[in-house]
C-alpha cells in the first residue's frame, strides 16, 4: 500500500461521510474526504431523529421500536447491521456523535430509549430522539405550563402567531389524547431584534446578531415584560455560534426556560451541525477537500484503486486503500432519477428499481403519504459490513456505503434520518479500517 | 329577494370582459363563480396574445378577430401583455409534407390583415438563438406575445367593481330559475359562507367556455359545445423570447412560448364529455417535450416544471376534429334557438377576443332589456392605466431591492402603489417569503384584501408565490401564517388549506418527477414530512376548496 494518497477515502461532506471520517481519523488512520459542497444534512432541522415512526404508530422508546423494526423490515438498514447488534452499534454511533460534536461546543441530549414530541415552526409536533441542548423539549411534559411564541417581526419564516394558534386549536387536542396530563396555553408576539431592524432578516442574521454580547442583552430587556409568568419561551434562532451561552444568558435573565425552534429551510441548526462536524473532521485529521467532486471510480481486479475528482476546475486522481461512499440521496445527487431509473453516478453500482416502470409509478397519489413514496427506498443496497452489493455480489471488496444512499428506508416518513446515518457511518468506517489493516 | 339586471356565470376571461362590459355600459350586474376567479380554462390556458398567424389559412374568420382584438388589448391593456413578436419555423419534413404551405400561410395573413415578413434561417437564429438550426424557414409576425391571463380576468372584474358590478367567486348557479320559458334568476350556493339564496334576474349570460353545455342545460337549452383540452408543460426557464410556432398546418405539440419567468409548451387536442374530468395523458406530456425539442433542443435538457390540461370550448360537432374546428366565437340566443327567453350564451373564441364577445353578448342583452348604451370597452384602458412607473424611485419610497418592485409592478401594473403602501408605515410588510417570483408580505395581504383571493392556492394565481422552482414548498407555509394572523384563520382549516395547495401543485409535479424536479420534491418532503410530520399529522384534515368534478389525485 506504499504511495496510495490515503488510507480511506471519503466521498461525502454530510452527517454520515463526516462521522465516518472523524472516527478513523482519531483511529489514527490517514483519510481523506471529498465533498462537492456542504451535504444535505445542512437542509435538516438540527433535531436527530432515530425511529419516530414504526408502520404509522408514534414510536416511544427508539430501542424497542428499533427491535420491532428488525423482525418485520428485512430490507432496512437497521435489519441489514442486525438485531442482535444494532442496538449496540447504535449507542456506540451516538455517543461518538454526541462526543465529537461536543467537541466543537455543540451538546446533543436525549437517550435511545425515549423519543420526545417537538413543537415545529409550522405549527405541528414531530417525534425526535436527541436534539441539540437548546432544542431539546418534551411537549408531552407540560403541565399548566404558558408558553410563549416569540417572532421576529422581519423575519417571514416562523409565525409566532400561527405556530400558537395552532398549538392551542391543532396540537394540544392531539398531545392530550397521547397523555391526558398535558396542559399548557400558547401565546405569542413579536419582537425586532437589536442590530437587526431594518429589512428583511433569515434565520441567520436572527442568529449572528443574537451572538453579539450587547444586542443580546438589549434582546433580553425587550423581552422581559412579555416573558412574565412564561414557562417556556421559544425562540426562531438562538444563536449562530453561541446559541447555547445565549440560551444560558437569556434563561438567567428572564427566569423562564428558552428553547429554539427546530430550524426551516433554510436551516440555522442543520448548518451549526455541518459547521461542528466539519470543524471536528479537520481537528481530528481529516483531510477536507471542499469543492471537489467525485466524477468516476479508478477499479482492477474486483478493488477500486482511486476516484477520478473534479478539484477547483482540475482533474485529479485520488487513490486510497479504501473507499466510503457517502454521497446521499436525491437532494445531494448520491441518487439521481432518471426518467426510466436510478443511478449512482460516481461508481454506478447498479440500483434495482421494480421491472417495467418508470418514475410515474415511483410516486404516490398524494405529495406526503404517511408510508412514503416508491422512490425514497431506492438506493445502494448492502451487505452487513456495508459493503454495497450489485446482484447479491460484493460490488467492491474496499468500497462500503453509508448514511441516506442506502436503500430500503425512508428518513422522512419514518423520522430516522441521523440514525441511520450515524450507525451506518460507524459500521462502514469499522469495516474500512478492518479491510486496510 | 336580491334583484339584478344581468346575471354573468362564468369568471373566466369572457365573463370578466362580459362583467366589464356591462357595468360600463350602466347595467347593475352579477358575476358568479363556482370557484376561484380564473379558475377554469383561462386559468391553465396558454397565455398566448394571438396575431392570428395560426390560424390561416384554415380559419380566416377565427384569424382576423384575433388580430382586430389584439390590436385593441395593444390599447386597452399594455401593463398585462407582453408584445415578443413570434415566428413560424418549418422544418424540411414540414415542406416535404405540404410544399405549399408558407405561401398558403402568407397569403391568409395578408388576406387577414396580420403582418408578416419572411425572414431568412440566418435571421431567425439571430432572433431566437436557442431555435434549432435545422429549421429550413422561418416567418416573422409582430403581433405576437403573451396575455398574462390572470392578472386580465381579475382586472378587468376589478374595472367592474368599479363602475359598480357585483364579483362573486366562489358563488356556484345550482339551478336557472324560470318562469315557464322565461328564465327567472338563479338558485345560488356562496361555498365560503355555506349558504344558498337566490337572484331574480331579467337576463343570464352564460359565460362558462367548456362548461356551457352544462349551464345551458339547467337553462333548458342546448349549446353544442366540444369541451377539447390540451396538455401543455412548463419550462423552468425563458428559453425563448419570442412566441415559436411550427410553420405546418396546426397540430400537437408546435407552439412554445414565453410567460412570466418560464416558458410553456403546447399542446395536444382531444374530445372529452366531461370538462370537470380532466387527465394529464403521460403520453401527451412525453410528446410535448419531444415536439418542444424538436423546435428548441434545450427543453430536453432543463427542468419541466409542471404539466397540465385545459378544456378548450370548441363550437362544433363531434365528429369534426378539434384542429377543424373555427376558433370564433359564437353569442346563442336561446330565446331564438330553442325559445328560452332571457337567456344567452357566450362561448368559442379565444381569450384574446374575450372583450368582442362581451360586446357580442352584452349587445344582445341590451336588445332583450330594452336598454340603448354604447360599448366603450374598446377605448378605455383596463383599471386606468395611464402611469408610467418609476422602478428606481418607488424601490427607494418602500426600502425594498429593485427587483422586487420590478416583478411587482409585473403584475399589478397600475395597482403597484395601492398594494405595497403598507410598507411604508409597516416596513416588515416588505419582507419576501417568495424568492422564485420575489413577493412581499404585502403583495400577499393585497391580494386577499383586494383581489378575492381566499384560499392560498388563490393567492398564488394573483402573486405568483409557489409558481417558481419552490412548488410552493418554501412559501406556501409562510402564506399559511398571514392567513392565521392577518386574516383570522382557525389553524385547522389552514393546516388543511396548506395541504391542499401542496396536493394540487403535486399533481403537476408528479408528471415530470425525475432529475431536478424531484430533488425539490425531496427538499418539500423535509419540510413538510420530516419536519412537519405532516405525513401523520396531516391524514384527517380534508380538502380545503369546494370540488367540482374529480380531484387530480
Amino acid at each position: 500500500m506504499v504511495g496510495k494518497d490515503f488510507d480511506v477515502l471519503v466521498v461525502g461532506g454530510g452527517a454520515s461521510g463526516l462521522i465516518s471520517a472523524i472516527y478513523l481519523a482519531k483511529k489514527g488512520l490517514n483519510v481523506g474526504l471529498i465533498k462537492k459542497a456542504s451535504g444535505a444534512t445542512q437542509m435538516t432541522s438540527g433535531l436527530f431523529d432515530v425511529l419516530g415512526y414504526m408502520n404509522d404508530e408514534l414510536v416511544f422508546n427508539p430501542i424497542e421500536g428499533i427491535k420491532r423494526l428488525t423482525k418485520e423490515k428485512m430490507g432496512h438498514p437497521y435489519s441489514i447491521v442486525g438485531e442482535e447488534n444494532v442496538i449496540e452499534e447504535l449507542k456506540e454511533a451516538t455517543s461518538f456523535f454526541k462526543k465529537i460534536v461536543a467537541e466543537a461546543n455543540y451538546s446533543y441530549e436525549g437517550e435511545l430509549s425515549k423519543n420526545i414530541l417537538t413543537i415545529t415552526p409550522l405549527g405541528t409536533y414531530k417525534p425526535t430522539c436527541l436534539a441539540p441542548k437548546w432544542m431539546y423539549l418534551n411537549v408531552l411534559g407540560f403541565r399548566k405550563s404558558k408558553l410563549l411564541f416569540v417572532g421576529v417581526r422581519n423575519y417571514v419564516g416562523v409565525n409566532p402567531v400561527y405556530v400558537a394558534r395552532s398549538f392551542n386549536s391543532f396540537l394540544l387536542p392531539s398531545l392530550v389524547k397521547i397523555d391526558k396530563e398535558v396542559e399548557a396555553q400558547a401565546e405569542a408576539t413579536y419582537m425586532y431584534v437589536p442590530g437587526l431592524e431594518e429589512g428583511a432578516a433569515t434565520s441567520f442574521d436572527v442568529g449572528i446578531a443574537l451572538d453579539d454580547q450587547e444586542n443580546l442583552k438589549e434582546f433580553a430587556s425587550r423581552l422581559s415584560k412579555d416573558a412574565k409568568g412564561v414557562d417556556f419561551l421559544f425562540l426562531p434562532a438562538l444563536g449562530y455560534k453561541k446559541p447555547m451561552e445565549n440560551q444560558r444568558y437569556l434563561k438567567d435573565e428572564l427566569g423562564t426556560e428558552v428553547i429554539e425552534l427546530p430550524s426551516v429551510v433554510p436551516s440555522i441548526a442543520g448548518r451549526r451541525l455541518t459547521l461542528a462536524l466539519e470543524d471536528a473532521a479537520v481537528k481530528s485529521g481529516v483531510k477536507v477537500h471542499d469543492a471537489c467532486k467525485g466524477l468516476s471510480a479508478i477499479r482492477s481486479n474486483g478493488e477500486c484503486t482511486a476516484i477520478r475528482a473534479s478539484y477547483g476546475g482540475s482533474e485529479i486522481e485520488m487513490e486510497a486503500s479504501a473507499f466510503i461512499l457517502a454521497t446521499g440521496s436525491y437532494i445531494a445527487e448520491g441518487l439521481v432519477m432518471e426518467k426510466n431509473g436510478v443511478k449512482e453516478p460516481l461508481f454506478e453500482i447498479p440500483i434495482s428499481t421494480p421491472p417495467n416502470e418508470t418514475y410515474s409509478e415511483w410516486a404516490k397519489k398524494e405529495p406526503f403519504p404517511s408510508a412514503g413514496h416508491p422512490s425514497s427506498f431506492f438506493g445502494v443496497n448492502v451487505d452487513k459490513t456495508m459493503r454495497p452489493l450489485s446482484n447479491q455480489k460484493v460490488f467492491c471488496d474496499n468500497l462500503f456505503a453509508c448514511g441516506s444512499i442506502l436503500a430500503g428506508y425512508d428518513y422522512a416518513t419514518e423520522k430516522s434520518g441521523l440514525g441511520v446515518c450515524a450507525v451506518t457511518a460507524l459500521i462502514a468506517a469499522k469495516e474500512a479500517g478492518e479491510y486496510i489493516k | 329577494m336580491e334583484k339584478k339586471s344581468v346575471v354573468v356565470i362564468g369568471a373566466g376571461s369572457t365573463g370578466a370582459a362580459t362583467i366589464r362590459d356591462l357595468s360600463m355600459r350602466g347595467i347593475d350586474a352579477v358575476l358568479l363563480e363556482r370557484g376561484d376567479l380564473c379558475s377554469g380554462t383561462t386559468g391553465k390556458c396558454h397565455g398566448m396574445l394571438h396575431s392570428g398567424g395560426r390560424y390561416v389559412p384554415q380559419d380566416k374568420e377565427g384569424a382576423s378577430e384575433c388580430i382586430r382584438e389584439t390590436k385593441i388589448l395593444f390599447k386597452i391593456a399594455p401593463h398585462l401583455i407582453e408584445v415578443t413578436g413570434g415566428m413560424f419555423v418549418g422544418f424540411e419534413e414540414d415542406e416535404k409534407a405540404d410544399p405549399n404551405f408558407k405561401d398558403k400561410k402568407l397569403q391568409g395573413c395578408k388576406e387577414c390583415g396580420i403582418p408578416v415578413e419572411e425572414i431568412s434561417v440566418k435571421k431567425a437564429l439571430e432572433i431566437e438563438p436557442s431555435l434549432s438550426p435545422e429549421i429550413t424557414s422561418a416567418l416573422w409576425i409582430p403581433d405576437e406575445g403573451s396575455l398574462h391571463e390572470f392578472h386580465f380576468v381579475c382586472y378587468m372584474c376589478l374595472d367592474a367593481k368599479r363602475h359598480g358590478a357585483d364579483i362573486r367567486p366562489y358563488n356556484e348557479v345550482l339551478e336557472i330559475l324560470r318562469d315557464g320559458k322565461t328564465v327567472t334568476g338563479v338558485r345560488v350556493k356562496d361555498h365560503i359562507k355555506d349558504r344558498i339564496y337566490e337572484i331574480r334576474s331579467e337576463a343570464i349570460i352564460s359565460a362558462s367556455g367548456p362548461w356551457a353545455g352544462k349551464i345551458a342545460k339547467m337553462a333548458g337549452a342546448n349549446v353544442p359545445i366540444n369541451p377539447t383540452p390540451g396538455v401543455m408543460v412548463v419550462v423552468n426557464r425563458r428559453v425563448v423570447n419570442h412566441v415559436i410556432n411550427r410553420l405546418r398546418k396546426a397540430t400537437d405539440g408546435d407552439i412554445i412560448l414565453p410567460h412570466h419567468t418560464t416558458a410553456i409548451i403546447g399542446t395536444t387536442s382531444w374530445p372529452v364529455d366531461d370538462p370537470d374530468k380532466l387527465p394529464t395523458p403521460k403520453d401527451h406530456v412525453e410528446r410535448m417535450i419531444k415536439d418542444g425539442t424538436r423546435m428548441i433542443p434545450i427543453v430536453e435538457k432543463c427542468r419541466l416544471l409542471r404539466a397540465y390540461s385545459a378544456a378548450r370550448p370548441l363550437i362544433g360537432l363531434k365528429d369534426v376534429p378539434g384542429r377543424d374546428i373555427s376558433r370564433t366565437f359564437e353569442a346563442f340566443d336561446h330565446e331564438k334557438i330553442d325559445g328560452i327567453k332571457g337567456f344567452i350564451t357566450i362561448t368559442g373564441g379565444k381569450m384574446c377576443t374575450a372583450r368582442a364577445m362581451a360586446e357580442a353578448a352584452v349587445n344582445l342583452a341590451c336588445n332583450k332589456l330594452g336598454i340603448r348604451a354604447e360599448c366603450t370597452t374598446d377605448k378605455e384602458p383596463i383599471i386606468g392605466y395611464d402611469e408610467e412607473i418609476d422602478v428606481a424611485k418607488l424601490s427607494e419610497e418602500y426600502g425594498l431591492v429593485k427587483l422586487y418592485t420590478q416583478r411587482a409592478v409585473d403584475r399589478l401594473g397600475p395597482l403597484t402603489r395601492k398594494a405595497l403602501d403598507p410598507i411604508k408605515s409597516a416596513p416588515y410588510r416588505g419582507c419576501w417569503l417568495c424568492t422564485d417570483e420575489f413577493v412581499t408580505r404585502a403583495e400577499i395581504e393585497y391580494a386577499v384584501k383586494n383581489l378575492w383571493g381566499h384560499y392560498i392556492y388563490d393567492i398564488r394565481r394573483r402573486t405568483r408565490q409557489s409558481m417558481g422552482t419552490c412548488r410552493g414548498g418554501t412559501c406556501s407555509h409562510v402564506v399559511a401564517g398571514i392567513q392565521v394572523e392577518e386574516f383570522n384563520w382557525d389553524p385547522v382549516d389552514v393546516h388543511a388549506d396548506l395541504m391542499s395547495i401542496l396536493k394540487l401543485r403535486w399533481a403537476g409535479d408528479k408528471l415530470l418527477l425525475w432529475g431536478d424536479n424531484l430533488r425539490q420534491y425531496k427538499l418539500n418532503e423535509a419540510i413538510y414530512s420530516c419536519l412537519g410530520n405532516y405525513d401523520k399529522l396531516g391524514k384527517g384534515l380534508p380538502f380545503s376548496m369546494p370540488v367540482f368534478g374529480e380531484l387530480p389525485w
